[in-house]
């Protein structure tokens, strides 16, 4: 039986499509992924696209196929080497010109990251190319910084493998600057799961989350780091007006700009954590 | 004399590309050759980060970290450690990393030409420092002089900050009996 799933017309709401609508699909169902009314997608989007395709293959036992793409989207994850991050899902189309976004300057294929070596590899990719991008060192440092602490908290506190991707915009609220938008995603337990096996408990999720970007709480125990969070928050907020951080994790999305954490209680929940982290730049 | 690391040099004796230590295993990996390096010093080592651009807090609790207790615990003898040529992300997450732990303790850095601390110093021991930046050398009878202190507290001042490790001491002797000189290393 195929079962298709109409992919939200915004994949800003992508992780309602992570959530709401792939756990509706039966268990025996040939999962088909329809992406038709997709107007835009973003890192954290194909991040989300990535892992709920996974997550919809785990359950169903079968690969995901995607159909309808839009040449432009298309094109998009062809560059970005989604399909080539694993055989649970593809699509039959094929890619038969590129597209240039006017806004989207450059893009870091997604990388995968399993364990020390690929952290250390991936940071280091991400620093060479960012440098291309970006003239200011500062930055390019700060990014490769954030990279190695959101894949750290991936791979160690998710027991899975995590992804990263970054793409460099042309910033559509300040001239003359660029944006990065730095994505991180795994599938791993989520951070309200992991802090509660070490006996802590919070009132809500968002509570949860915000209490990680403080720092000093590790899901591997007291005096064990726990501090990656709260430097990646830190880092946004150095990165210039308009940097922001977003972390989603459990039932909860907790978004901090200038510093400040805005949590949101109450979303279907999602396998493991998925981050997105915005720095401003000059061009 | 003091002896000096690049810290490039880990790179490619662990077989890291790019410029970037990263992760709690390569910290690992790392800390016996810097620890190796300590104990082949005489009066301090200088890390030279010149051509790494990151090293994240996991590789740094792993080993400069490690580093910085064999010096406070003397396993190594009266020797210190100076960071230079840190990118202002390496300094920024040594700072934080240092400012955060319980234990006391600090690097000294070189930045701009000036010697910086990453962490955090007691008001008492920041005002000597602060002294020994622009004196150069100090005894403990003229660091009590300029800070109205008496001579016993301002030598035990200099003292916690030699064991820290941040300064070398010689010897010598005056009329008035035989005392420490210090100095900030790098000076």
């Amino acid at each position: 039986m195929v079962d298709t799933v109409l992919a939200p017309a915004s994949l800003s709401q992508s992780e309602r499509l992570f959530t709401d609508h792939l756990l509706r699909v039966p268990l025996n169902a040939i999962p088909v992924i329809d992406m038709a009314a997709v107007d835009f997608i973003e890192p954290l989007d194909s991040m989300f696209l990535l892992l709920g395709a996974r997550s919809l293959a785990k359950r169903t036992g079968q690969r995901v196929e995607l159909i309808n793409l839009q040449s432009a989207h298309l094109s998009y994850l062809d560059r970005i080497a989604f399909f080539e991050q694993g055989d649970w899902v593809y699509t039959r189309q094929r890619v038969k010109k590129w597209h240039k976004n006017r806004d989207s300057m450059k893009v870091m294929e997604l990388a995968r990251v399993t364990d020390h070596r690929s952290v250390s590899d991936t940071v280091a990719r991400v620093r060479t190319i960012v440098g291309k991008w970006v003239l200011d060192e500062d930055l390019c440092d700060s990014t490769a910084s954030v990279v190695a602490e959101l894949c750290n908290n991936a791979r160690e506190h998710s027991g899975q493998e995590g992804y990263v991707t970054v793409q460099c915009y042309q910033s559509r609220h300040f001239e003359g600057q660029v944006s990065l938008h730095i994505a991180v995603g795994d599938s791993g337990k989520g951070i309200p799961a992991a802090l509660v096996e070490i006996g802590k408990s919070f009132s809500s999720d968002a509570e949860c989350i915000k209490r990680v970007l403080k720092g000093g709480l590790s899901s591997k125990g007291p005096g064990k780091g726990g501090d990656g969070l709260r430097k990646v928050r830190a880092a946004a907020r150095a990165g210039g007006e308009g940097s922001s951080l977003l972390v989603r994790s459990g039932r909860a999305v907790v978004a901090s700009e200038a510093g400040i954490p805005r949590g949101r209680n109450g979303l279907p929940p999602v396998e493991g954590t998925q981050a997105l982290v915005i720095l401003q730049a000059s061009a | 004399m003091p002896r000096t690391f690049p810290v490039s040099q880990l790179l490619a004796r662990l077989g890291i590309p790019g410029e970037v230590l990263v992760t709690a295993e390569y910290g690992q990996e790392a800390y016996p050759i810097l620890a190796d390096e300590l104990h082949q010093t005489h009066d301090y080592l200088i890390l030279d980060f010149h051509g790494v651009r990151v090293v994240d807090t996991s590789f740094a609790r792993e080993s400069l970290l490690r580093l910085l207790d064999d010096v406070i615990q003397r396993r190594f003898g009266e020797v210190g450690v100076l960071i230079i040529n840190a990118s202002k992300d390496i300094f920024t997450n040594l700072d934080d990393m240092m400012s955060r732990r319980k234990q006391k303790g600090f690097f000294l850095v070189r930045r701009n030409d000036e010697l910086d601390i990453a962490g955090n110093l007691e008001p008492n021991l920041l005002e000597v420092l602060n002294l020994l930046r622009k004196s150069k050398e100090l005894t403990a009878r003229e660091a009590a002089d300029l800070l109205g202190l008496e001579v016993n507290t301002a030598s035990t001042r200099l003292k916690k900050l030699h064991d820290f490790g941040a300064t070398v001491r010689y010897e010598e002797t005056t009329e008035s009996g035989r005392q420490h000189v210090y100095r900030l290393l790098g000076d």
